[in-house]
């Protein structure tokens, strides 16, 4: 599956682009501020339906107008047409036909895009981490992004409920506390489904991971395991200088995070969970035991949306113990995983979408890296300096089509 | 808007109120009346007094009526066993246009909603299962949409109810409550009482 044409309309910084491609992948060279990202983007948007820089969909129109076209033609397959107003949303047709709902689109191009902001994944807060497998489950399962906004509205209906208990047993409107049981259940079913997929997603990418790990690392000791919302301990809230407190000597070995877990109940590590009944049945007693610190908190402390996953390196965590190298490649590795997730999942070969990442990497890294890939998938790779590319010549990649970005304009050169 | 005089512009803005009718159709449809003669005015208002001033609401099951009663609960030949529970008082005339129940309904008048302070008693819940019991009702059929309130009332009810013995299903294609829903927006409501299961 390759992008043979990409058209774009008040996109942006560009008023009017058309380019066709082949098979083989694509270089964008260009200063910055110049267009690169917002070309990538544009394809990215064809993919997903979103960008991945930003939730709001007029800054994607170009100042000076009032709607902006996308225009794509999928090899083999369709002619997929998006139309960005300001006012109203988003019009999609698929070889001339619209569609009217918009999953109908999403996917036709698989893409993965790899951006330098992927390392908050691996250094940040736990909701980037959320927000990289929600994303990888929303391409590899069509009804994930259904089971998530219907979770986060029935999270929104206990949340406000919270807040209309003044206190425990003091109600403005005593009738509405009998619904509490209810929305409970409710949300736990819906929560467990998320933990569920989000689990077997780890699951299914933990081999892959390693195995990248090491091929870049040649370090064996790697992992990636989920975190329950329930398991963390009180003060241990993933920022930073709480979960510092641990052993002098960094973090500590898997082995022991993985008993210390049978023990003190400090984590529930996804390798326990077995049976998802079993999840529902804690899940839900874990909302009980929590009901005093929401209700003082008027907020759900406990779910989905307070879970995390940790990587580690050498039985380190990778968040607080990595080097800045070891972050960036354990990044990489993680959208690799998602590549080949995508491509397992989907029976399709993505389009990629490298901006700037190559000029983040040593230069083994990236031959290891070109090799990998190799010319198995159509590449987009931007980079500000050219210097980046210049000395992987001999690497496998091979670019059909080299551009030069200029303002929102774009030039072919060789 | 500051083109038209006071009256006008205050008739646009109470059709914009309505359902449905934007700034462009309100405009429209004034225009429209202003042609009309006086007489023609004054049958339209009459009529609009006289449906506020003549509907009521069936004590019963809060149905649109003229009476106490509406026509369905005083229609002898209706199953009285069985109860539909819908949110409105559309949902009503959108099963009865199936022609396949017979038996009686039950107007939520609205679903659970904490964030819009609803509980049990705002959508008359209590009521219902007052009803339940003292009817015998042997079915309770929960036609409610399959929003987020509308799984979490119909979840509620399912609790509520169950205690009554009564028999409780739902409208719908087989699924159950509060859970798998996973495509709801490929159900079609069509698929209709025939099809209902036990939850
Ligand atoms: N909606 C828009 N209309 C016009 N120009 C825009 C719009 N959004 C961003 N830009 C411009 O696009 C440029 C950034 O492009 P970008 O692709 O991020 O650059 P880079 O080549 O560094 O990746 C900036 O100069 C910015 O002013
Ligand atoms: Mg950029
Ligand atoms: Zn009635």
């Amino acid at each position: 599956m390759y992008l043979e044409k990409l058209e774009l309309r008040n996109y942006r910084n560009y008023e009017h682009v058309s380019l066709e491609f082949g098979s083989d992948s694509v270089l964008i060279l260009g200063d910055n501020g110049q267009g690169k990202t917002n070309l990538l983007e544009s394809i990215y948007f064809l993919s997903t339906g979103k960008s991945h820089r930003t939730q709001n969909q007029s800054e994607l129109i170009n100042w000076g107008a009032d709607y902006s076209i996308l225009r794509a033609v999928i090899k083999g397959s369709h002619l997929l047409e998006i139309e960005l107003r300001r006012d109203a949303g988003i019009k999609v047709r698929i070889d001339k036909t619209y569609q009217k709902r918009k999953k109908d689109f999403v996917f036709l191009l698989p893409a993965v895009i790899f951006s330098p902001d992927d390392l908050k994944v691996v250094k940040e807060s736990p909701s980037n981490r959320r927000d990289f497998l929600d994303e990888v489950l929303e391409k590899v399962d069509p009804a994930y992004a259904y089971t998530k906004s219907r979770y986060q509205k029935v999270l929104l209906q206990r949340n406000s409920l919270l807040k209309s208990l003044e206190n425990i047993g003091q109600l403005k409107n005593p009738g509405i506390a009998s619904t509490f049981e209810t929305w409970n259940e409710y949300l736990v079913n819906y929560g467990v489904k998320i933990i569920e997929k989000r689990v077997s997603l780890i699951r299914m990418i933990r081999d892959k991971f390693k195995e990248y790990i090491s091929y870049f690392f040649g370090i064996d000791k790697s992992d990636i395991i989920y975190l329950l919302s329930w398991g963390r301990e009180a003060g241990l809230d993933y920022q930073g200088e709480n979960y510092c407190n641990f052993p002098a000597d960094g973090g500590f070995e898997y082995g022991n995070f993985a008993s210390n877990s049978n023990s003190d109940s400090r984590y529930e590590l996804d390798k326990e969970i077995n049976e998802i009944k079993e999840i529902k049945e804690r899940y839900l007693s874990k909302l009980e035991e929590n009901l005093d610190k929401d209700l003082m908190l008027k907020t759900t402390s406990i779910g989905p949306h307070r879970d995390d996953f940790v990587i580690l390196l050498g039985g380190r965590d990778l968040r607080f113990f990595g080097s800045q190298g070891q972050q960036r490649i354990a990044t990489l590795s993680l959208k690799l995983c998602e590549v080949f997730l995508v491509e397992e999942k989907t029976s399709r070969t993505p389009v990629l979408l490298l901006d700037d990442v190559l000029s983040e990497l040593d230069l083994e890294r990236k031959k290891l890296l070109m090799e990998m890939m190799g010319h198995r998938f159509q590449t987009f790779v931007t980079t500000a300096n050219i210097n980046s590319i210049e000395d992987l010549k001999d690497a496998k990649m091979r670019f059909g089509k080299k551009y030069m970005v200029k303002n929102g304009n774009v030039y072919q050169w060789d | 808007m500051t083109a038209y005089i006071k009256s006008v512009e205050k008739l646009i803005n109470e059709f914009r109120k309505l359902p449905g009718i934007g700034p462009k159709s309100a405009r429209r449809i004034v225009f429209y009346l202003l042609k009309l003669t006086r007489e023609e005015i004054l049958e339209f208002s009459k009529a609009l007094v006289e449906m506020k001033d003549k509907v009521r609401f069936c004590s019963i099951c809060f149905n649109l009526s003229e009476g106490e009663m509406c026509s369905i609960c005083s229609d002898a030949t209706r199953d009285r066993k069985k109860i539909c529970v819908v949110q409105n008082v559309s949902d009503v005339t959108v099963i009865e246009a199936t022609g396949e129940y017979k038996g009686l309904y039950y107007v939520l008048g609205g679903l659970l909603s904490p964030i819009e302070d609803i509980g049990p008693e705002e959508i008359r819940i209590p009521g219902l299962v007052k009803r339940v019991e003292s009817e015998g009702i042997e079915e309770v059929i929960l036609a409610l949409n399959p929003t987020v309130e509308g799984e979490g009332t119909a979840m509620y009810l399912k609790k509520v109810l169950q205690p009554t013995g009564t028999r409780i299903t739902r409208l719908a294609s087989g699924l159950p409550v509060g859970g798998d829903l996973e495509y709801v927006d490929e159900l079609t409501v069509g698929k209709a009482l025939s099809n209902r299961r036990e939850i």
